[in-house]
């Protein structure tokens, strides 16, 4: 990403022909004339820096202190001894374990994923590899349902999925039950996603179409080709779409707090709400323990993947 | 294939048809695989859609059956909430949010692009550090807001005393802003926490600053610009319709913020805050269908909202001949 950012060097002065005064060498676009300006923007940027990741720590330095202590004096280093077994309580302190809340984002997180990667994919496919009547209007459709605030959509939908389709409860697997509760999210997943869709179009129309031609004189078929030729250039984007839909689904307060009536069907963030609803201003450092377990998975992502979420990001204007 | 091969033994309608078939190979894979799509929207969003004006009109009430079961009352649910106090208070907390946290999100990422568009060493790594907060959970980040501004004990209290603020003296400990707690301050708190997230907001104003032509700055500093005529008539103006973008979506997604406000307050269970300073119509909607069971009374409100986002978005379209400026293709 760096190369866009390169230092084009100015016209040199020599070039110019006389009389005409070499133009003063360019910086960027705030004053950042000399070391002192690129040493105070540094300092910013730094603070800046400091200042978008302090609350983390602060999280975890409360969530190793005492009950007694957290949130009630401010000392930059939790009093010795660090309470790791803050964590241990914590995993108990609601109904069901952490781990079941855990799992319950992972696999929700996960199977919106996979349906909203597939289908994207290949709708998104379908836009770009074949000619049909009215497909650029179609695509416009597409782009504009993104408008319809969530907020008209919430009730009806809640009416459709628990009237028609009797989402509301049962299910049972694994010692699980009620497990259709997932399903209003899960299902509409495997739909696609206009956003993605939109961004997915834009890099498959940048695949050679000779690539498509060459498969089709070997008798391949649209999907065989989606899966040897498509898929395998595809793979930047899909993983950029996948870490962003997870992070999207497992962020999601919303849709878990309607459907996921269930306390043993929670996600964690559900879990973190059941938390402060259930002890309020109390237990604050088990709370901090328990919003580090809620955003260990997505900082871990971020640190793997954080160059694809940011492109991502940059090309689609998503909200991850 | 095959309809080819066997196509000379049929009538003229049949051979007609066989040809449209195989010509229409392309066309049917598009609208195949496109239609997915199609079937996902009509049964998730088109229905319900229809649904929601219908039930607008009812009394509908989840536990006591389905709602094509429930009575209509006719205008009864729009008449209702025009007349709520409670709604047009709602209505003015949802433009204070969305307002206050779109400004408040854009006059910090603004400044702050421009500084990470320097030649700085290791732009990626500081870039990569402002966007973390912006895809970290709400529900714990406000959390650990609520924790930095507690009053009496928090963070921000501390600094607050330490550089000689007043203590509230009918409090037990120290207190000298509430922020939790004082209608007042509770919305204001909630737009700087929303100020934290700005990563959003910095990398569209990064991408629409790394897309300005370095050729405009060469040809401004023939001309002898200084810094800041250089931002205010070459920057500022190529980066309106990046302006434009996040302020439309941000309005639109702040207009239906709900997680921030909900766990400021405290939980699901806080229905609005502290004397409902914090809560909003998507947050109203929430609480009369799924906390009271007014599922009628709710839809009507949703419509509401749906009106003052139409609004909104019409009057920033509408604004934008004004100060929006798109360059000229030149592709």
């Amino acid at each position: 990403m760096g190369s866009e950012l390169e230092y084009t060097p100015p016209v040199a002065a020599a070039a110019l022909p006389a009389g005409v005064p070499a133009p003063p060498r360019r910086r960027g676009v705030l004053p950042a004339r000399g070391f002192g300006s690129k040493l105070a923007a540094y300092i910013v940027v730094v603070l800046i820096s400091i200042v978008s990741l302090f609350p983390l720590y602060w999280m975890l330095e409360n969530s190793l202190r005492t009950a007694v202590d957290a949130g009630a004096t401010v000392t930059l280093v939790p009093k010795s001894p660090w309470q790791w077994s803050n964590y241990s309580a914590m995993w108990h302190y609601l109904p069901y374990p952490m781990s079941t809340f855990l799992i319950n984002s992972f696999v929700l997180a996960g199977l919106v994923t996979l349906g909203t990667v597939i289908s994207s994919a290949l709708i998104a496919y379908g836009f770009a590899r074949f000619r049909f009547f009215g497909r650029e209007a179609f695509f416009a459709v597409i782009i504009s349902t993104m408008m319809i605030p969530y907020a008209v959509m919430m009730i009806p939908q809640y009416a459709l999925f628990i009237n028609f389709f009797h989402w509301g409860s049962g299910g049972s697997l694994f010692g699980y039950h009620n497990l259709f509760q997932f399903l209003p999210q899960i299902v509409p997943a495997f739909f696609g996603s206009p956003i993605f869709i939109f961004l997915l179009r834009q890099f498959i129309r940048g695949i050679p179409y000779s690539l498509d031609e060459a498969a089709m004189v070997d008798g391949a078929g649209p999907l065989r080709i989606f899966w040897t030729i498509i898929l395998p250039e595809l793979r930047p984007a899909l993983a950029a779409v996948m870490v962003l839909t997870f992070i999207g689904k497992w962020n999601d307060f919303l849709g878990p707090l309607i459907y996921l009536q269930d306390p043993h069907n929670w996600t964690v963030e559900l879990a973190l709400n059941g938390f402060v609803g259930r002890y309020g201003t109390s237990y604050l450092n088990l709370q901090m323990a328990a919003s580090v377990i809620a955003i260990a998975p997505i900082a871990f992502i971020y640190f793997i993947a954080s160059r694809q979420i940011i492109q991502g990001v940059t090309l689609s204007g998503v909200k991850g | 294939m095959s309809a080819v091969e066997t196509a000379p033994r049929k009538s003229g309608w049949a051979r007609r048809w066989s040809r449209w078939w195989v010509r229409s190979r392309e066309a049917r894979w598009g609208a195949g695989l496109t239609s997915i799509w199609l079937v996902g929207f009509l049964v998730f969003a088109a229905v319900p859609l229809g649904m929601s004006v219908y039930i607008s009109f009812t009394n509908w009430v989840p536990i006591s059956g389905p709602f094509w079961d429930a009575h209509t009352i006719g205008l009864e649910n729009y008449r209702t909430f025009l007349t709520d106090h409670v709604y047009w208070h709602s209505v003015f907390n949802t433009i204070y949010y969305a307002v206050g946290s779109v400004a408040v999100v854009n006059l910090v990422a603004l400044p702050m692009a421009l500084l990470l568009n320097q030649k700085l060493r290791g732009l990626n790594i500081f870039r990569t550090i402002f966007y973390l907060p912006a895809i970290l959970p709400a529900v714990a980040v406000v959390l650990v807001f609520r924790l930095i501004l507690f009053p009496g004990t928090g963070l921000v209290s501390w600094v607050l005393t330490k550089v000689g603020a007043q203590c509230d003296t009918t409090q037990v400990t120290c207190n000298p802003v509430d922020w939790l707690n004082n209608p007042r301050l509770t919305m204001p708190a909630v737009i700087l926490v929303s100020a934290w997230g700005v990563g959003q907001t910095l990398l569209i104003y990064l991408a629409g600053l790394q897309g300005i032509d370095r050729g405009l700055y060469e040809a401004g500093a023939v001309d002898g610009t200084t810094s800041w005529s250089k931002f205010r008539y070459i920057t500022l103006p190529l980066l309106t319709p990046a302006i434009f973008f996040n302020v439309v979506t941000g309005l639109i997604g702040a207009f239906q913020e709900f997680t921030k406000l909900v766990i400021f307050a405290g939980g699901a269970t806080a229905t609005g805050g502290p004397r409902q300073s914090l809560l909003t119509t998507f947050w109203y909607v929430y609480v009369e269908g799924f906390d009271y069971s007014h599922m009628g009374l709710a839809t009507a409100m949703a419509f509401g909202l749906f009106v003052l986002i139409l609004v909104f978005t019409g009057l920033n379209f509408l604004g934008q001949k004004r100060w929006v400026f798109y360059q000229e293709e030149r592709r």
